[in-house]
């Protein structure tokens, strides 16, 4: 499930990583690998999707909304926070297991408050990006002998 | 410098680690299943609210009790292409049913060229619907009603549990029944819907 691009680590990334500020002229494409090798990127980007999906399938008028009461508001509270969440495994990826746990929670309860979960979209990204937000592991060995990586044929 | 003590051949950057994934992974897909499941089997309610995507629901038959209907308006935003000569201001319908059992329902969504299609209630167990609100829309079938009050003022209702604008014309009635149910609609759906016999399906053709 991992994206493989992420395991290419041409050399300009270890410099990047070791001392960002310090290389102000390294290629864009190398820092951008290296900003997303230090947070669980696909997750964080799977859960912000579902959110939004979920969000985008309902968008009853406020006078609907305030006709249902608090369930009705539910069913948009549950993919906002659950973009937020994305957002957050993104941007603050040291709590990552508390947004990852948090997001699992949300996108099990969207199937009862919004619309089956985005009819059933919106669940199946929100539940696999907050599986493999929960797995992702910072610094990890470059080579794992279970699966191949990519020569890094690209750069 | 730094890249001395970390080889560029040995970079260290974050991964998806399989197992660790799975420990959540596995409690997350049960969960979810169980929920389908009690969903299937009408033990807990869905909630929808829908809108801007082209939405059908057909019945068999719909029966409901705590029936009203009343005009509205809703507001465009500003400087919609849609909004035309109208002022950026559309009359809709709104109708409210308190109460709704629905026997071979059908929904169907488009998400862009595919209809995701949700049948329920039938088997023996038709499908119950709470609070159903449906915001301008095409409602067409055979209905019949009792004790239906033409012509009352929307924020007198009593019927339902919603009440329109004062001022505003509108008609309730105690039950409605209507055969053949057949709405399309652009705009808000809104209820909580019970659906045993589940079944969702992804179809080229919707209800």
């Amino acid at each position: 499930m991992t994206d493989p691009d992420q395991a290419v680590t041409p050399d300009a990334d270890a410099d990047a990583q070791a001392d960002e500020s310090a290389h102000p002229a390294e290629p864009g494409v190398g820092r951008w690998r290296a900003w997303r090798g230090r947070r669980p990127f696909a997750g964080g980007v799977l859960v912000t999707l579902a959110g939004a999906e979920i969000l985008a399938t309902e968008k009853a008028s406020f006078g609907v909304i305030v006709h249902i009461g608090m369930q009705g508001l539910s069913g948009y509270l549950i993919p906002v926070v659950m973009v937020v969440c994305g957002l957050l495994l993104l941007f603050n990826p040291a709590q990552r297991l508390f947004y990852s746990i948090l997001s699992v929670l949300l996108t099990l309860g969207s199937w009862v408050t919004s619309n089956l979960g985005g009819f059933f979209i919106g669940l199946l990204l929100g539940l696999v990006g907050s599986c493999l937000s929960f797995g992702w592991l910072p610094d990890q060995a470059p080579r794992r002998r279970r699966w191949g990586r990519r020569a890094p044929s690209t750069s | 410098m730094a890249s001395n003590s970390v080889p560029p051949t040995t970079a260290r950057v974050g991964r998806v680690r399989l197992r660790r994934a799975a420990i959540m992974a596995g409690p997350a897909a049960a969960a979810a299943a169980v929920l389908v499941v009690l969903t299937a089997q009408g033990a807990i309610a869905a909630q929808f609210s829908i809108s801007g995507i082209p939405f059908t629901v057909t019945a068999k038959q719909l029966q409901g009790n705590g029936f009203e209907q009343y005009g509205g308006l809703d507001n465009m935003a500003d400087g919609s292409p849609n909004a035309g000569d109208s002022g950026g201001q559309e009359v809709v319908v709104v109708s409210a049913i308190k109460d709704a059992t629905l026997t071979d329902l059908c929904q169907s969504v488009n998400l862009g060229g595919i209809n995701m299609v949700i049948r329920a209630g039938t088997g023996s167990t038709p499908v119950s619907a709470h609070d159903l609100v449906t915001d301008s829309s095409v409602i067409s079938g055979d209905a019949g009603f009792k004790n239906i009050e033409i012509g009352g003022d929307a924020s007198t209702f009593t019927k339902g549990d919603s009440k329109g604008p004062s001022g505003d014309f509108g008609q309730q009635a105690d039950t409605v029944t209507i055969d053949n149910l057949r709405q399309t609609n652009y705009a808000t759906t809104a209820a909580t819907f019970k659906l045993p016999g589940l079944h969702l399906s992804f179809k080229n053709d919707g209800c």
